[in-house]
Formats: C-alpha cells, structure tokens, sequence
C-alpha cells in the first residue's frame, strides 16, 4: 500500500497543480482518474456504501447514484455493499438472521444463489469500469458469508471480488462461518477482513478484541474491519485495539456510537474516539484505511451527511 | 349477506371506500411516504400537528426510520415490522415503545441501539408518531382489502373481541350502518381537516385500527350491512 509520510508531503507539494494533474500523479491508480485526491490528511478514505441510505437494495440504478455520490462528497474509493450490486433477492443472503423469517425466504435464497452461480464474470468487470471511468475504486468486496451459502457460492464471491478489482472482502459475519472459509481464503489466496458489530451474548459473534483474535489465529489471510462505532458501543477500545493489531486491520468504519449501546450520533458527539483513532493511524503511518460508515439520523440527505462526516475527519487532521 | 338491504349496504361500503380512498388522494403524499427517493433518509412528509411533528424529529434524529423504515414497513437489519407488530399496537402513549426505545435490544444480533437519553416528552412525541404512521398504514391496507368479508365472524367481533358492542347496540344500528368502513377507520389527520382532536368514538376506533386485522374489518363491515 501507498501511504506514509512520503506521499504524503508530496502531495501537499502539489497542492497548486490543477487537480487532473495533481490526481495523475499522485497515484498509479489515478492515470484514468479525472482527479480527486487519492488521500486526506495523509489517510486513505472511503465510504461504505452502506452510508447512501436512499439507494435501495436491488435498485437497477445504484451504480451511477453511488458513483454521483461519491463524486459529490469527494472520496474515491468504497466498500461495495454485494446487495447494492445483485438483485432483490440479495437482501436475503446477508447479515440480518431475522430475513430468515421472511415468508419466501426459501426460494428467494436459492434465486440469489442461483443468480451468484450464473453471472458472467463480465458483470462485475463492468461494474469496475464504470467506477475506474468516474475516476473512483472500489476497493473492498462487502459481502455477508453465513451458514446458508453453499461451497460454490462461496468459491463464487471470492471470483466476483476479484473481477470487481477489490483488493479484499469485507464481510460480516460470525466466527463458525469463518472457520468454514479457511480453505477457501488459503486457495484463493485472498483477504477477508471480519467486520465487528456489538453483541455482548453470542460466542459466535465479533464484538471484543478476543473474537477478532480467535479469527486471526485460524488463517494469515484473515483480517479485520475494525468498526470502531460498535466496538465502542460494546464499550471496546478501539484506539488500544488498533495499537494492538495494526497489521492486520485493513480498514477501519468510522462511526461515532455512544458507549454501552449507545446510538449513532453525528461524528463529535458520540463516544468513539474518532479523533485519537485518526490521529494515531496517521502518526504511526499504518496503512490502514478509513471508511465513512453514516448511519446517525438527519433531515438531510445522506451525501450531505457523508460529506460532514469527511469534513469532520479533515478538521481532525488538519 | 342476503337481502335487498345488504345490496344497498354493500353500494355504501363501497362509497364510503371510494371516498375514503380519495381522501388519501387528494393528499398526494401520506406521511411516511417519499416524495423522491432522497426522502427516505429524511423521514417522509411533515405530519399535521405540531406534537407529531417533535416526534417525527425525534423518530428521525434517532435514526428509527433507517432500521424500521420511513412508514414503519421497510425494515431493514431485521428489525422488526413496526406497523404490524403486536407490541406496538398495544402501547398507550409510550408505555411500551419508550421502555424498549429506552433499554434497547442489545442482545440481538443486529443490536437495536439503547435511546437510554430520550426524556418522557420525546418519548411521549415519538410514540404518538409511530402510531400515527401506523394508523395511517393500517389504514391503506384496510381499504385497499376489498375480499367479501364474513357477516357471521363479524357478529362475533362485534359482540366480542372487537367490543363495538360495549359502546353500540344493536338499536343503534343505523349510525353504524350509514358510516361504514372507511369513516370509522380514518385516521386523525390521514386526510387534511381543521380539527384533529379525536371523538371518544375515534379514540376507540383508532386503537381498534391498530389492533384488528384488515379480514376482521372486513367481517364486521359486511355484519354491519346485514344490520341495515
Ligand atoms: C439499528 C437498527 C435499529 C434502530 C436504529 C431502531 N431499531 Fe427498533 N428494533 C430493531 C430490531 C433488530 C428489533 C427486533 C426485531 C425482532 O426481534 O424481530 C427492534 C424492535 C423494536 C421494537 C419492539 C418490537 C417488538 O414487538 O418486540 C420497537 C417498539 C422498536 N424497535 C422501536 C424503535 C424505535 C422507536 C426506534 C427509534 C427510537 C428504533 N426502534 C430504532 C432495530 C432497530
Ligand atoms: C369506546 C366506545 C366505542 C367503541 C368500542 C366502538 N365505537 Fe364506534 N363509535 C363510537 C362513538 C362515540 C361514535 C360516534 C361518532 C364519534 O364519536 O366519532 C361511533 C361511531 C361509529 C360509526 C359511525 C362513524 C361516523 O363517523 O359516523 C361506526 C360505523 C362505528 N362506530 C363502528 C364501530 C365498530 C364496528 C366498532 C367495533 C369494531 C366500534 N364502532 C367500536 C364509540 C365506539
């Protein structure tokens, strides 16, 4: 990965070029990039898509809203929500285990799996290109694995993160399904990084430093998505964690949750140390990257949320 | 259903629900409801009074809608159907939607957060907007459900669970047989009207609105023409 120090002073050097130019060459990934800065601050920024809360899951549209997104709020690289790019039904393969009560849910599943074992490698391809053509990337695969994929389902999300030019996928989900994916990480020699939320109950599930552990001890190609908004709402310090495991944290959501399963709240007014965890990533020159995850509520809409949230973290590191 | 009389009765139901259905035209937009797609972040249309109106801030601003959507049905992360739920239907301004808004559901495994800062006014506001877009909800459904109903299960209701009979008798039968369905159902402030203080009447419907189901209103709609 490109961050540090270096880079960093180099492109406050080229603060006065026109932006296309200053975007070329900055960062080999930016030479079709029409021109947003590829860092801020010196960090990594992106937004899980998860954050445009009004583009729906199945919504044919979806892509270029996203791509007008993040356009619009100026970040250039994202966590791609797998329900934001597949249809409908897709909302039945992930997370929530209440879906799994949903009348139809049966056959709903076996039409996105049918979907995921019969999409041409090619969709997702393009998909990529109309991100590279805006001058964006996406850069984590965001998809749920759980007990009710198949092996070649499975195997099947590895080829689409790949095809979607990720360089690994984000997943939530529990650590019985982790144990199922070693194999399929060690053959695709591929990244998975465990995203946390904030159960205090359930073995199965990431929520403290321990589970995080559990998994990372099982393959190398294991990682973290460390979500410091739930990690602190499960009253988790995300700074001491992050200090901690660096190396093996590959992107952080930033998210500002009051403790003790607090809500959301604008960034600066929950209890997430979001200014220390910034300031420590930069200090230390981790290459860890920091993705937008905006889920407080608001009158306005999301991208404007999403855009105080990055105005927010460049006050931090201004 | 028999008789000259239950034909005109139908003919009436049938008004009635024409009327009632142009009422929530004529409004274009229902609370809840997006006017663009940017909107379902925002929390819909601004509701008629000013107490729903703070409890449309605080459902928003607490992020409600994300997880059991804008008019209550689009939930998301598992949360729970709000407009259908039973728990809900059952709460008297707070009593129940503000202890669990309160407490939260953190053991869940998509938690719902703990509101635990919400002050009993906020909590009062919030709850009086669930049950309105509730009962705006459940509203649109029971008109749009148009299977003939059952007279003999609709006597049943009425005597019983329904408890229209602590309040009508039968000799009163004829301010329940002109109004019908729709006016009997509609929700304070689902079409627009200068006064929007509830009768004891509405008071009772309203809350029978949010508990019956749409075949049960259907069953007593069709009793109360046989009464014609
Ligand atoms: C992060 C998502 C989330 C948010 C935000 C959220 N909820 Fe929930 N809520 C849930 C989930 C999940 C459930 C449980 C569903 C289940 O058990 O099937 C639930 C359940 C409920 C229930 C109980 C239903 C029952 O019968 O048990 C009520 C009432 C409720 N929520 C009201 C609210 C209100 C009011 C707000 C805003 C102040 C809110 N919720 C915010 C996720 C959320
Ligand atoms: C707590 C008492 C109460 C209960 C219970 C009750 N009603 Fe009523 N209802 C009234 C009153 C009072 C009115 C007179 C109009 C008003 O005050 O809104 C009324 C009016 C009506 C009307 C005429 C509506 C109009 O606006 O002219 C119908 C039809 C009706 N009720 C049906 C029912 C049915 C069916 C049930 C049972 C499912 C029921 N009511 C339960 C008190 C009640």
């Amino acid at each position: 990965m490109l961050a540090g120090i270096g880079r960093r002073g180099f492109c406050k050097g080229l603060a006065a070029m026109p932006l296309a130019v200053r975007g070329m060459l900055a960062d080999p990934m930016a030479a079709m990039v029409p021109g947003l800065p590829p860092t801020m601050g010196g960090l990594h920024f992106g937004v899980e898509t998860f954050s445009f809360h009004d583009v729906q899951q199945g919504d044919a549209e979806a892509v270029p809203s996203i791509i007008r997104y993040m356009t619009m709020a100026g970040i250039p690289e994202c966590e791609i929500m797998s329900g934001h790019i597949e249809p409908y039904p897709s909302a039945m393969t992930g997370w929530w285990v209440q879906t799994r009560k949903a009348p139809g849910f049966a056959e709903m599943r076996e039409a996105a799996r049918q979907w995921r074992l019969t999409v041409p490698m090619d969709y997702y391809v393009k998909i990529r290109k109309q991100f590279e053509d805006a001058g964006l990337r996406i850069y984590y695969y965001n998809i749920n694995f759980n007990e009710t994929f198949t092996d070649a389902e499975r195997d099947r999300s590895f080829e689409a993160a790949k095809a979607l030019g990720a360089e690994a996928i984000s997943s939530s989900t529990v650590l019985s399904e982790a144990q199922r994916l070693v194999p399929f990480v060690e053959r695709h020699k591929y990244h998975v990084a465990m995203h946390n939320h904030n159960n205090p109950v359930d073995p199965d599930q990431f929520a403290s430093p321990a589970s995080f552990e559990k998994a990372l001890a099982m393959s190398p190609w294991f990682q973290c998505t460390l979500d410091t908004g739930h990690f602190t709402a499960g009253n988790n310090d995300a700074v001491a964690f992050l200090k901690q495991h660096h190396e093996r944290i590959t992107n952080v959501h930033l998210r500002d949750r009051k403790r003790n399963n607090g809500p959301n709240r604008p960034f600066g007014h929950g209890d997430t140390p979001l200014k220390e965890i910034l300031l420590t990533i930069r200090d230390n020159k981790w290459p860890v990257r920091c993705y937008i995850e905006y889920e407080y509520g608001s009158f306005r809409p999301s991208v404007d949320e999403v855009k105080a949230c990055m105005q927010y973290c460049r006050e931090v590191l201004a | 259903m028999s008789g000259p009389g239950s034909m005109f009765r139908h003919a009436m139901v049938a008004v009635a629900f024409a009327i009632g259905t142009m009422g929530v035209a004529a409004q274009t937009l229902l609370p809840g409801e997006a006017a663009k797609p940017g909107d379902r972040d925002t929390g819909g249309v601004r509701p008629p009074t000013e107490k729903l109106e703070h409890g449309r801030i605080v459902f928003v601003q607490s992020s409600c809608h994300f997880c059991h959507g804008t008019d209550l049905t689009q939930a998301q992360m598992g949360a729970a159907d709000l407009m259908h739920d039973q728990l809900v239907g059952m709460d008297v301004d707070g009593n129940l939607i503000g202890v669990i808004a309160k407490a939260g559901l953190p053991n869940l495994q998509t938690s719902m957060p703990s509101f635990s800062e919400l002050t009993p006014q906020q909590i009062s506001d919030l709850a009086a907007y669930v049950h309105y877009l509730r009962q705006v909800g459940r509203y649109k459904e029971a008109m749009a459900y148009t299977k003939p109903g059952d007279a003999a299960a609709g006597k049943v209701f009425f005597e019983g669970d329904g408890g229209c009979a602590k309040c009508h008798s039968t000799a009163d039968r004829k301010s329940v047989a002109i109004a019908g369905k729709a006016k009997m159902l509609m929700p304070a402030g689902a079409v627009p009207k200068e006064d929007l203080t509830p009768s004891a009447g509405a008071v009772a419907h309203q809350h029978l609105l949010e508990t019956a189901t749409v075949t049960q209103w259907q069953d007593v709609a069709t009793y109360m023409g046989t009464l014609q």
